[in-house]
């Protein structure tokens, strides 16, 4: 089974999520903000990463930047999903080091293509 | 008186060879001379005076005394008469008294009429025999010389000898040598009269000798000569007087006779002649001394005189030895003889060298003169006291309308009219009459082609040494064209300062060789600086250039004098201190004259006042920078609000994208597993859907009142509250709300306190801080309401004890969508705080807050009590 991290701050879209992603076959865990995250990365090892970006404490683009700053071995594939969509907001998510950036509202299909994507499947 | 013969007379006597003379032998004709004494005695005179006058000259100058001389020959010649006649008649047998003379007399007629004549006489005749056999014979005249009577006298023969001046002894004594050698002798001799006056004696005596040759008779005439002499010491003096005046004359003086023997000449003449190695002596003949030419031209001249007995002077030039030529003005004068025609002629000669010398000089001076007044452009006249024109130059002349010489002896002129040349004479005659001289007159005359002339005059007088006028010297200068320029320079200055007044500028005019300016009245009345029309050095313009300006607007005037060509215009502007001291802005226009050469020679310009222009575009230009900056400030804003705006926007368009995020992952999950879901999952994804569209109205609703602050659309609509009930209102209403389990405590610490605000606002305001201070405080039991009346204003006070605001976050707490960071899941718009701030300050008040995370908030709203 896949695990996946989500790092969400807003409680009923963490739910949904993974409430969706539990039926797709993942084991999700979820963190309220990017310091959170790290924390849970210090002994969980995710196949995913899906994050928001506005977020309190530590945004998702730090997160990002952390993450493949101090683990960059073997790399996790890393998904943003953010309210910011403007063609500057992506650049900074893909140039921090994300691999798909995603924009709220998306489809269940849309985010189930770029987890396929991400994880070869 | 008479003869010798002292004791010694008779020694010498007997060794004289006496013989008969001249007189003796004229004795024969005695007879003849008797009967024809008068005309001898006549013929004697004539040949005496004859002789004399060869002598000397004295007798043509002063006949006076010549007559006295006259006189003394005709003494003599009476005594050769006489002498003759007693030789023929040898009735002069003088017996030893008078009464034998008287006795003979009576007895001969013709010896009568001799003593009588002999008595009358002043002379002293005598006849002494030395034999002592003969007569003696005394003429009566003996008395009167002697002062004794001759009967007396005639008895001692030696009795003169007692009489005769010591110092005149040897005369006599010389005399009787005489005598005795040739028989004859004559002497002057002094004797002392009986009256102890001494006189002077002329004696002429001879010796008779008998046929040995012995001399038996002396008998002779003695003649007091005492008036002669006087005279003739007279002369002499007059004489020595006179030469000595000839002598000293600076003319040269030479009288010569007819035929030209020198008869006298002066020192001057001498030395003139010696000067040029000729000496001249009288005796010399005077055509002697000339060339043959001159010779005859003087020869000629003689004739001249003497056929027209008038004097006659030439100026004559000779050559000096060193053949430098002297002139000299010779007078021949005529000297007539008693007969009238000329005696002798007296020439007199001055060496005029030096003085036709001069008088060349002066004729040169003269001629310059003439030459200069002639080509003055001026008319130049001098009048004589008769006021006719004496001397013209050609100026004049032209303007007389007569050519040639200008001793015209005219009174007025032909140029001008009547009424002109009346005018210019009363002048003239004001002159003569009273000495004052005219200068720099300008006069207006009209000449006779009716065109008007304007002349400048000076005329002085002339004065001779007694300083009386004797004439007047006139000089006009036509200075009409001059005069027209003048009146058009004096109508253009009329209207450049009929401008000067009539404009508001200060009018300067900049003299740049002098460096002089006159500067307008104007400067009185804009800069309060009076220099009257006087000009007054450019530095009292330049120095009250105000000191910031001073070199700037300098060197610009440079810059403009220097750059090429005329005409050239300046304009700057720069502050002028006036004399209270204030500082006037001033905008100078000026433009540059120059001379024929280029050369900057004078600058006219104004100045004007610009300094309520000055400010008043100061004021402006205050007022544009001002609105500027208020417009920046506003754009600045407006920038800000749009940005804010936009800002906000994208915020809120993100805080709509995370709820519609969550719906639509609920309903893509529903859609998804549908066939698989439990219904209990349903009712809670259906339920999580409807709780997403709820925030989403709420979060519409907070962005619609938001957008209403913002475009200022906010309206209070004031009423009065009693805070009290309308707090407790809310609180109750909060309290009841479902799922809220704290109790709000409420603190008034005023009975009851009525406010005039806007209702809705105020409750909007309190419902928000009161749930918030609810929400943000999970897990306890209380929110606090206090209400506090300090002053003037009402606190209201809603505190809590939650989770509190972190320092990071405090500060930007009330902006819109700005969440505390550990909100942690509490649902907000992030839009509640922001929409109080908006509303407590349109009520006129003002929100706080005091926060410190985990222990708590406490937000106080104060609102003016009206």
């Amino acid at each position: 089974m896949k695990k996946i991290l989500l790092v969400e701050d807003t409680e009923s879209l963490a739910e949904n999520m993974t409430d969706l992603l539990s039926n797709l076959g993942f084991e999700v865990k979820v963190a309220m903000n990017g310091q959170e995250a790290l924390s849970v990365l210090s002994d969980y090892r995710p196949d995913l990463i899906i994050t928001d970006v506005l977020m309190p404490v530590m945004d998702g683009l730090t997160l990002t930047n952390t993450i493949r700053r101090d683990i960059p071995n073997p790399a996790i594939p890393i998904i943003i999903l953010s309210a910011k969509g403007t063609p500057d907001d992506i650049k900074a998510g893909l140039d921090a080091g994300a691999d798909i950036y995603l924009k709220k509202p998306c489809s269940v299909e849309e985010l189930i293509n770029a987890i396929g994507t991400v994880l070869n499947y | 008186m008479v003869v010798e013969m002292k004791t010694s007379g008779s020694q010498q006597g007997k060794s004289c060879d006496m013989k008969t003379d001249s007189v003796f032998a004229r004795s024969k004709s005695s007879h003849f001379m008797t009967k024809h004494g008068f005309l001898l005695l006549l013929a004697a005179m004539a040949f005496l005076i004859l002789i004399f006058k060869q002598d000397s000259f004295l007798t043509a100058v002063m006949p006076g005394i010549a007559f006295v001389i006259g006189g003394s020959m005709l003494s003599g010649s009476i005594f050769i008469f006489l002498f003759t006649k007693q030789q023929a008649d040898p009735v002069a047998t003088v017996d030893d008294d008078t009464t034998k003379l008287n006795v003979a007399q009576n007895e001969d007629p013709d010896r009568g009429r001799l003593d009588f004549i002999l008595d009358s006489l002043n002379d002293v005749f005598w006849s002494f025999d030395l034999t002592g056999k003969g007569d003696n014979y005394l003429s009566h005249s003996a008395e009167r010389l002697y002062g004794r009577p001759v009967s007396e006298l005639a008895k001692e023969p030696f009795f003169w000898a007692h009489y005769i001046h010591p110092d005149d002894i040897h005369l006599q004594e010389s005399s009787h040598r005489s005598l005795c050698e040739e028989g004859k002798s004559e002497c002057t001799y002094r004797i002392v009269d009986h009256n102890k006056i001494v006189r002077w004696i002329y004696c002429r005596k001879r010796a008779i000798r008998d046929n040995s040759g012995s001399i038996v008779r002396i008998e002779g005439v003695s003649t007091d000569v005492s008036y002669l002499r006087q005279a003739e010491a007279i002369i002499e003096k007059q004489e020595l007087q006179i030469n000595a005046v000839v002598d000293n004359l600076d003319m040269a003086i030479l009288i010569v006779n007819r035929v030209g023997k020198i008869l006298l000449i002066n020192k001057e003449a001498q030395e003139s002649n010696r000067r040029n190695n000729r000496t001249v002596q009288v005796g010399m003949n005077f055509f002697d001394l000339l060339s043959p030419e001159r010779r005859i031209s003087r020869q000629t001249i003689f004739e001249n005189i003497f056929n027209s007995k008038s004097t006659i002077n030439q100026v004559v030039d000779y050559p000096d030895k060193d053949g430098v030529v002297h002139y000299y003005s010779v007078y021949y004068i005529p000297v007539l003889g008693s007969n009238g025609e000329v005696e002798q002629i007296c020439i007199m000669s001055r060496d005029i060298t030096s003085q036709r010398l001069a008088e060349e000089k002066i004729r040169e001076k003269t001629e310059l003169l003439r030459t200069v007044i002639d080509n003055l452009p001026d008319y130049v006249y001098v009048k004589d006291s008769a006021l006719r024109q004496v001397i013209n130059n050609k100026v004049n002349l032209k303007s007389l309308r007569t050519a040639g010489d200008d001793t015209l002896c005219r009174r007025t002129s032909g140029y001008f009219p009547y009424e002109t040349t009346e005018k210019l004479i009363i002048d003239d005659q004001n002159i003569l009459d009273t000495g004052i001289p005219i200068v720099d007159k300008e006069e207006e005359v009209i000449d006779n082609e009716g065109r008007k002339h304007w002349l400048l005059t000076t005329k002085v007088p002339l004065k001779n040494q007694e300083g009386e006028v004797t004439g007047i010297v006139s000089i006009s200068r036509d200075i009409t064209e001059r005069k027209h320029m003048e009146l058009s320079l004096n109508m253009s200055n009329e209207r450049f300062e009929m401008a000067t007044r009539a404009t508001d500028d200060a009018i300067w005019d900049w003299d740049l060789v002098t460096d002089e300016a006159y500067l307008g009245e104007n400067f009185k009345e804009l800069f309060g600086y009076d220099w009257g029309k006087a000009r007054v050095n450019v530095s009292e313009w330049s120095k009250r250039i105000h000191p910031d300006d001073r070199d700037r607007v300098l060197r610009s005037l440079e810059a403009v004098l220097e750059s090429p060509g005329c005409q050239n215009k300046w304009q700057i502007e720069y502050r002028y201190i006036c004399a209270n001291g204030t500082v006037a802005h001033v905008c100078d226009r000026a433009f540059v004259l120059c001379d024929e050469s280029g050369q900057p020679v004078r600058m006219i310009g104004a100045m004007q006042n610009i300094t309520e222009v000055v400010e008043h575009r100061e004021y402006l230009e205050q007022k544009v920078s001002e609105r500027t900056k208020e417009l920046n400030l506003a754009l600045e804003t407006q920038k800000e609000m749009v940005e804010a705006k936009s800002r906000f926007v994208s915020i809120a368009s993100h805080e709509f994208r995370t709820p519609l995020s969550a719906i639509q992952f609920a309903s893509g999950f529903l859609r998804k597993f549908h066939g698989r879901i439990k219904s209990a999952d349903l009712e809670r994804k259906l339920e999580g859907i409807e709780k997403q569209v709820v925030l989403m109205t709420a979060l519409l609703d907070d962005i619609l009142v938001i957008g209403k602050c913002e475009a200022g659309k906010l309206k209070t609509n004031p009423v009065s509250i009693n805070v009290i009930e309308f707090l407790d209102k809310i609180a109750n209403d909060i309290m009841n709300t479902k799922g809220v389990d704290h109790k709000i405590v409420r603190k008034y610490n005023v009975p009851r306190l009525v406010l005039v605000s806007d209702e809705k606002f105020l409750r909007n305001t309190f419902i928000n801080l009161l749930t918030n201070a609810i929400k943000f405080s999970p897990g306890k039991d209380s929110v606090n309401l206090e209400v506090e009346l300090p002053g003037d204003c009402v606190r209201i006070r809603v505190a809590d004890q939650g989770i509190g605001i972190s320092d990071s976050d405090l500060t930007s707490i009330f902006d819109p969508f700005q969440r505390g960071s550990n909100v942690n899941g509490i649902d907000g718009t992030g839009l509640g705080l922001s929409i109080v701030k908006k509303a407590v300050e349109a009520l006129g008040g003002e929100i706080s807050v005091i926060s410190k995370e985990g222990m708590g908030s406490e937000f106080t709203v104060k609102l003016p009590v009206s």
